[in-house]
């Protein structure tokens, strides 16, 4: 159980800006996810984390300790890589004992230690096992017994969930988020499956171009999203985005329903909208349409995107092509500086 | 309108070229005539003479009788054969002990970064790539009993006292390691490349695992790199071994053998007896003497390459 503290971290490559100025702290015992497309300097901030990286610039605090110049092994993190970095030569028994055998732990304790862990992660029958032997749900719990035999006082986890197929990756979350609950161990989760950071984290810092767009809650990064990119990088569909003169208008899809839907004390925005297609995906219905008529100043024609819970049984009646009355509470409304992108509060002006 | 997709021609040559079966044979024969005459018939040959007392006289003339092992039982009592037996493993073994090592110094300085690499990596494959006889010849004048410039340097750097002048090939002492430096020399550039692409095949996430789990330089090296890149080096090991086991040229041209003998391999003596003597029976055991031995070897190292693969 630590505190992570990053302040002022820059990373170059050469002529490449990894990372621009990251000042990140990380609670005890909090689950913090980094979020952030490719490329946007999220495993390169982890691989500083863990000290597989130096900041060029910048410290970072593990417990208000300085371990800049601290080698991995002794900060006392764990890491579960995306491809869970098996020693592949050696058994799973093996594979886990490799950690304890470093800091010259004794025989008979690793062993205890590792059945305690085996029986954690339900792999004990695995143990006599070659990764190559094991399938990637196996693997994966044997890259987490491995992180978990160390006691650490840290978790890095390099978006280990990828490699798993759909099925087991819901289960695999759960699992994972429970066990983290029920060990209290401070843990950062890289990922940009935003649908995995939303489930997962106690906190999101979103990433983009080497520097945190945002940190907060899911909720306040999904509500109140400080900029176009968090805005349009988190929920599926992505919030709508539609330029105005003066700013540029948000709302999420799921915000975006029938007028007929909204009850009558409601304040909405109204808009105009008519349907190209409606995208039946089981659970919920997804229309593609665009906004007509005049609204904002604007003169209309912006494609956006609606989505209704099958729940609801109007949304069976929408049809394509036709024009429907369509609104959107104020409350719901986001507003975006046309130049900045920068998130702004409700400008004059109505709809 | 129909389509004529499918339809075959019902016999004749295009129908003979589209069977599958047909095809591949043909194209595979060629190799497998090479096969046949250049190694298959001569190696029965080798096995059926070395149980006769075939002789050149003979050739042309007398029918040569069936001996049985007696060629191999003159063999086992020969020190001569028993010296060329000893050298063939030893060179063969202690020249890719030399491999090894000098190929793990030059596949550090492979992954390291330097200026001139590019020029480097070149110049140091050309022991690799020389054709043997051309190598081998500047190895001659490099150990020549007069103009050696290995001595001149080593007089120079100051290791050699006066009237000390090792005569390299004409040493009994000396010669040995001349041939097992050669042999090495041909070999390592193989082996260091072969090392290099083998580190490099490491995934960079189990390497920077072993580093999170407290790995220091040495336990990274032994547990982790030498045990995942050890297969595959050991491929490239087989063909130092198998090409200094059955390498004629170097020890021939270097030394022809000598002095008094102590320098002949398998292949060397069997050259020897059996063409340059004429005694082409015992020419034969001589060179078929190691067959069931390597045969072994053969299967246990495909065997353990498959259990790891």
């Amino acid at each position: 159980m630590a505190h992570v503290r990053i302040e002022g971290v820059t990373k170059d490559f050469g002529e490449v800006k990894a990372l621009r100025r990251v000042d990140l702290e990380i609670k005890d015992a909090e689950f913090l996810v980094l979020l952030g497309p490719s490329g946007c300097g999220k495993s390169t901030l982890m691989r500083i984390i863990v000290g597989l990286e130096t900041a060029t610039t910048g410290d970072v605090f593990i417990d208000d300790q300085r371990v800049n110049d601290l080698p991995p092994r002794d900060r006392n993190i764990a890491m579960v890589f995306q491809d869970y970095a098996l020693y592949p030569h050696l058994k799973v028994y093996d594979n886990m004992a490799f950690p304890l055998r470093t800091k010259k732990v004794p025989k008979d304790q690793i062993s205890k230690k590792i059945q305690e862990v085996a029986r954690m992660f339900e792999i004990e029958a695995l143990l006599d096992r070659k990764p190559r032997q094991l399938s990637g749900g196996q693997q994966q719990r044997v890259a987490l017994a491995r992180a978990v035999v160390r006691d650490p006082v840290i978790f890095l986890m390099d978006e280990p969930l990828s490699n798993l197929d759909a099925k087991l990756r819901a289960a695999a979350r759960d699992e994972l988020k429970r066990f983290q609950r029920d060990v209290g161990v401070t843990t950062v989760f890289v990922t940009h499956d935003q649908v995995e950071a939303l489930g997962m984290g106690d906190r999101i810092a979103v990433m983009d171009v080497g520097s945190v767009c945002q940190i907060g809650t899911p909720e306040q990064v999904y509500s109140h999203p400080v900029n176009t990119f968090v805005a349009t990088f988190l929920g599926t569909p992505p919030m709508n985005l539609v330029h105005c003169p003066e700013h540029i208008l948000g709302f999420r899809p799921e915000h975006f329903q029938p007028k007929a839907l909204f009850e009558s004390g409601d304040d909405l925005a109204d808009f105009q909208f008519r349907i190209h297609r409606v995208e039946y995906l089981g659970n919920e219905r997804i229309v593609y349409g665009g906004l007509e008529g005049t609204f904002e100043n604007m003169s209309g024609g912006e494609l956006v995107m609606g989505s209704l819970p099958d729940s609801v049984a109007h949304a069976r009646t929408l049809e394509d092509g036709k024009r429907y009355e369509f609104g959107v509470r104020r409350e719901d409304l986001r507003f975006f500086d046309n130049d900045t992108e920068q998130a702004i509060e409700s400008p004059s002006g109505g709809v | 309108m129909s389509a004529n997709v499918g339809t075959k021609r019902a016999g004749g040559i295009g129908g003979l070229l589209d069977r599958p079966g047909f095809l591949a044979s043909l194209f595979v024969s060629p190799a497998m005539l090479y096969m046949l005459l250049l190694l298959g018939v001569p190696f029965v040959g080798a096995i059926a003479f070395s149980m006769t007392d075939l002789n050149i006289g003979m050739l042309f003339n007398t029918m040569p009788s069936f001996v049985g092992l007696e060629n191999f039982a003159s063999l086992i009592d020969d020190p001569d054969f028993r010296q060329a037996l000893r050298n063939t493993f030893v060179f063969a073994i202690g020249s890719q002990a030399v491999a090894i090592i000098l190929g793990n110094i030059l596949a550090q300085v492979l992954m390291a970064e330097f200026r001139f690499k590019p020029l480097f990596r070149v110049l140091v494959l050309l022991p690799w790539a020389t054709p043997i006889a051309l190598g081998v010849l500047g190895w001659k004048w490099m150990y020549d009993s007069i103009y050696s410039i290995i001595n001149y340097n080593l007089r120079f750097l100051g290791l050699l006292t006066d009237g000390n002048w090792p005569i390299w090939l004409g040493n009994p002492d000396l010669a040995p390691i001349a041939i097992i430096l050669v042999h090495a020399w041909k070999s390592f550039p193989f082996v260091g490349v072969i090392i290099v692409a083998a580190n490099t095949s490491i995934p960079r996430n189990v390497i920077d695992a072993a580093k999170v789990d407290g790995a220091g330089f040495f336990r990274q090296l032994f547990k982790i790199n030498l045990p995942i890149v050890l297969p595959i080096v050991t491929v490239g090991l087989v063909f130092g071994t198998v090409f200094a086991f059955t390498d004629m040229s170097v020890i021939w041209l270097l030394t022809r053998g000598g002095p008094m003998n102590v320098t002949h391999v398998l292949a060397t003596l069997a050259f020897q007896n059996g063409i340059l003597s004429g005694d082409i029976g015992r020419g034969s055991a001589i060179s078929v003497f190691l067959v069931p031995i390597l045969g072994v070897l053969v299967v246990m190292a495909l065997r353990g390459i498959r259990r790891e693969a």
